[in-house]
């Protein structure tokens, strides 16, 4: 129960320090250097293969960097951390649990009480519009739903940073503005750092207190204060 | 399955290890195959949210593998009850395939069909159970559609 209330307040600041990420043979980024301060809402904007989901998994922990450093808080980023909550683009929730297990799970990882922890679930549950459907499994909810069943879950165990991969990548025109706007809302008052990724200029203006780009060629630029215009001839 | 039943000293024991060593490939089998085709996705997202190995393994990995494990126990059940009969027939001192034989040889006709339907019986109901119970615990399943429950 302590952990959820700690641990909040506290945002997480994140460095690549001249990472290099890939798989296999030869690296999708190199020398990457990146500072997001505690508390700001970073978007990279990227076309599909530049690597953008590669960056979020480095700074996730679940992709070691080849080179160079990744840092979060001036600690060397050696795995997968519930300070670091991840969304994914395709949906990562549990499909044998309901609606309600799934934004439990990580406060029954850390050992929270199952009274506390479904009284969490389902405060989140409530804030991002699912109230009454706590007892849905996955598949009776469409795509807008479940990725408002990520959020809750990522965001319920109070994270310092929230690692975004294209949440809303796979979802209509109206449905993803609605979720725009409810992140917008549900950031406002939750103390963490956000690095959100995705193709969609419009969405990353919205969002970011500051743009960045990745290139095809590797490089990332910071692009603040640019116009749609010029964020999409630098893509 | 003649050196098992030579091998074993009591008939019935050599009956249960045929049986037992029958059904248990297409498990093994079946389940390591589920195991290896679970999406990565579920086990990274249980990760991130701060699930050691262990979370992974009982959140992610055996609920994720019961559909084909189910498959496995289906497949078991059928090669179980095959080796389980023939091996009565042949070494048994009890049991249905024991006594349908011996009606046989003894030219016993009525009790000979109650034997066969008796071993018909049994193995659809088996099968049946291992059916709903497989359909109960795997629900989640996209196409478990509507008749879910």
């Amino acid at each position: 129960m302590t952990t959820v209330t700690t641990t909040a307040g506290k945002r997480m600041r994140l460095v690549l320090a001249g990472a290099a990420l890939g798989y296999g043979g030869h690296p999708v980024l190199d020398e990457v250097r990146l500072e997001v301060a505690p508390g700001e809402i970073v978007v990279v904007v990227g076309s599909s293969g530049s690597g953008k989901s590669t960056l979020l998994r480095g700074l996730a922990g679940l992709l070691a960097p080849r080179a160079g450093r990744i840092l979060a808080d001036g600690a060397e980023v050696r795995g997968p951390s519930p300070d670091r909550a991840m969304i994914f683009q395709e949906d990562g929730l549990l499909p044998w649990r309901s609606v309600l297990r799934n934004v439990e799970l990580p406060l029954g990882i850390r050992g929270v009480g199952r009274a506390e922890r479904r009284r969490a679930a389902l405060t989140w549950i409530d804030r991002v519009g699912l109230a009454g459907f706590a007892d849905r499994l996955p598949r009776e909810l469409s795509g807008g739903m479940r990725q408002r069943v990520q959020l809750a879950r990522a965001l319920v165990g109070a994270p310092r940073a929230a690692l975004m991969d294209e949440p809303f990548g796979a979802l209509d025109a109206q449905t993803r503005a609605e979720m725009q706007r409810l992140l917008l809302d549900v950031l406002r008052d939750t103390a963490a750092t956000v690095v959100f990724v995705t193709h969609d200029v419009d969405e990353a203006l919205l969002l970011g207190d500051r743009v960045l780009v990745l290139g095809r060629t590797g490089g990332l630029r910071s692009l603040t204060g640019a116009t749609r215009e010029q964020i999409v001839k630098e893509l | 399955m003649p050196i098992a039943i030579l091998l074993f000293p009591a008939d019935e024991q050599g009956i249960v290890f045929i049986t037992f060593t029958a059904a248990f490939f297409p498990i093994m089998v079946s389940t390591r195959h589920a195991v290896r085709a679970l999406p990565t996705l579920w086990e990274e997202a249980v990760l991130t949210l701060g699930g050691s190995r262990r979370h992974s393994l009982f959140n992610v990995v055996l609920p994720g593998a019961l559909p084909g494990v189910f498959g496995g126990l289906s497949v078991g059940m059928g090669v179980a009850w095959i080796c389980v009969i023939s091996a009565e027939m042949i070494s048994g001192e009890f049991g249905v395939g024991y006594r349908t034989w011996q009606a046989y040889t003894l030219v016993d006709y009525p009790a000979t069909v109650v034997g066969m339907v008796t071993i018909g019986a049994l193995g659809w109901l088996t099968s049946a159970a291992i059916e709903l119970a497989g359909r109960r615990a795997t629900r989640w399943l996209p196409r478990a559609e509507g008749t879910g429950r």
